[in-house]
């Protein structure tokens, strides 16, 4: 049975149907990428699993360990294991970087030995723990809000346009810690528009248009595709 | 003895508020019968702004309710301080045991902020479902339906007319400590996970729930704590006036005490203490220069309604010019005359002149340890 299970998932705004019958699933340890193009419903997806559509009308299943979840508030999704680290990074610039940090913590997670782990993770965080998290690079705002999603010691990460406003060599950087988290068991359903880097990762690529999935890779069907589309070599 | 240091830096924007009343208090107190009674009425306005911030400024929901809060306070002090001879003549229909009961002043300040707690906990499960322009109307609402009943329910609180009776045995040291519990409750909530995660709601609330806060939760408490707050206020403000009226609960308060908020900056505990204290001295002066009784040596006679007019103009000044008020959103900092760098902790900007550190560029490599 997979760790997460989104089953005919629909989400409609008013009369606009974003996402329509889109099934994925997602096990511990494997990372599971979402491509398309803008508007084509990625990120109703991932914030529809996190809990985080108010206004929408959801439709469909999304299991978390055989249990139903879809629909509830994300906070109890917070807390059964699934954590989302939006678009934007949407990290709180006017709170200093250690008061982001106590932000993840959440009732199963976030003490001091999860805090001195992260941090040795991103060390960079302990180092500007007292700054205005505002002031630091999109790169450090990445590791800070993946650290704070961390802290809440997910089993399932979703992961929206880490990469986005990035400099190339940060998203190299980023990729990795990813592919760190992915091997130490974290299941990760990542959405991005470096499809090159995301499907290289992958293990499950799920292509979308208009609100569905278009086509579907798995296994060596997805190196295939990255090197036929995007050459050989195509990662580091 | 660095920890002890940091400690004191830590609580300073507290204890730096704290010793700015007190001596300021001390000194008022000094002053003759009519410097007192201002000092009364502006440490009173103090207590009020502390109030509506605790949940204002930590959740960025304007409320124009609170005064609702404050008049629930006043009333109930009134109600269980009014000797039980006056309450017989005042007030024969008050039911039950309320018209034999009476506790001191100071017990009745918490069981006004008891009261307004326990009003504003069971209010607060539908209102704090709303945010943005549907929570200010509705918080209005209650401000209107407080007054209703105030003004309606004649055997509880004599309907419009003016309840007297209620001792006036508030001194400016009373109020003064008043203050200082209002402004430890505050700081302390502030400074919580609770004033925390509300905080980040403030500023993103998407954010704020992916990371599982319970958002309305979050502004439960505070909406609950600041009732509480602005309670005791309405308490201390029975002890200081003496006598009560339903529409001394009203528009014009409620809008004295947020233009207090704005002048100072809705998002910082000094703020509130100095928005409060410069419009409330203002708007004696502007009372007294009114009522033609002159102030020192200033001796003019303003036409009617100048302070409002006032109040409206230095509000509109603050909004163009300054919107985050006169703070911005600071609290106290610790003096630099008393040395050296900010506490190892992680509240607040970092110290000025600190190098801002490798951050400002996108194209920083991130350092990551291998797992």
């Amino acid at each position: 049975m997979p760790l997460l299970e989104v089953r005919d998932l629909g989400v409609r705004y008013g009369s606009v149907a974003a996402v329509r019958g889109v099934s994925f699933t997602c096990d511990a340890g494997e990372i599971v990428t979402l491509v398309g193009p803008n508007g084509a419903g990625k990120t109703s997806i991932l914030n529809a699993v996190a809990g985080a559509l108010e206004s929408a009308r959801l439709t469909g299943d999304v299991r978390f360990d055989d249990v139903p979840i879809l629909g509830d508030a994300p906070e109890r999704i917070v807390h059964r294991g699934i954590s989302l680290v939006p678009e934007g990074r949407r990290i709180f610039t006017t709170l200093t970087v250690g008061e982001n940090l106590r932000l993840g913590a959440t009732p199963h997670g976030g003490s001091a030995e999860d805090m001195v782990s992260v941090l040795e993770r991103f060390p960079i965080l302990a180092e500007f723990r007292r700054r205005p998290a505002g002031l630091l690079s999109g790169g450090q705002q990445q590791q800070l809000a993946l650290a704070r999603a961390l802290l809440a010691r997910p089993r399932v990460l979703l992961l929206d346009e880490p990469s986005l406003g990035l400099a190339p060599q940060v998203v190299g950087d980023l990729f990795r810690a990813i592919a760190d988290l992915r091997d130490e068991g974290i299941g990760i359903v990542l959405v991005e528009q470096h499809a090159r880097r995301a499907m290289k990762l992958a293990s499950r690529c799920h292509v979308m248009g208009h609100g569905t999935f278009v086509q579907g890779l798995e296994g060596s069907d997805v190196a295939e595709v990255v090197g036929a589309y995007f050459g050989g070599d195509a990662l580091p | 003895m660095s920890m002890l240091r940091n400690t004191w830096i830590r609580a300073w924007p507290l204890v730096g508020l704290v010793l700015l009343i007190s001596v300021l208090s001390a000194l008022l107190a000094t002053g003759g019968g009519e410097v007192r009674a201002a000092s009364m009425t502006g440490l009173l306005d103090v207590v009020i702004v502390i109030g509506l911030y605790v949940f204002v400024g930590n959740s960025g929901v304007m409320s124009f309710g609170h005064i609702g809060f404050v008049a629930i306070g006043a009333y109930t002090s009134a109600l269980i301080t009014i000797p039980a001879v006056s309450k017989s003549l005042l007030l024969p229909d008050l039911p039950g045991f309320l018209g034999s009961i009476e506790v001191s002043m100071w017990a009745s300040f918490g069981i006004a902020a008891v009261v307004a707690m326990l009003v504003a906990a069971v209010l607060s499960v539908p209102l704090m479902r709303l945010s943005g322009i549907a929570a200010a109307i509705a918080t209005l609402a209650l401000l209107v339906i407080v007054g209703d009943v105030l003004s309606n329910y004649k055997a509880l609180t004599g309907g419009q007319g003016t309840l007297t009776g209620v001792p006036t045995d508030l001194t400016v040291g009373s109020a003064a400590l008043l203050v200082v519990i209002a402004l430890a409750v505050a700081f302390a909530f502030q400074m919580s996970r609770f004033g925390l995660r509300l905080r980040a709601a403030r500023d993103d609330e998407v954010a704020a729930r992916s990371l599982g806060i319970a958002v309305e939760n979050e502004r439960r408490i505070a909406f609950v704590v600041s009732a509480g707050i602005s309670g005791a206020g309405g308490a201390g403000y029975a002890h200081y006036v003496g006598s009560l009226a339903p529409d001394q609960f009203y528009l014009q308060l409620t809008f004295l005490i947020l233009a207090m908020l704005i002048l100072g900056g809705m998002y910082s505990l000094a703020g509130a203490v100095l928005g409060a204290t410069l419009l409330s001295t203002l708007s004696t002066v502007l009372d007294r220069l009114e009522g033609g009784e002159g102030v020192g040596p200033l001796q003019v006679k303003l036409p009617a309604n100048t302070r409002e007019v006032a109040v409206a103009v230095i509000l509109l000044a603050v909004l163009f010019l300054r919107p985050n008020g006169v703070m911005g959103g600071r609290e106290l900092s610790w003096p630099r005359v008393l040395g050296g760098r900010r506490p190892q902790d992680d509240f607040g900007p970092p110290p000025p002149g600190e190098p801002a550190g490798s951050g400002l560029v996108d194209g920083d490599p991130i350092s990551v340890k291998a797992g």
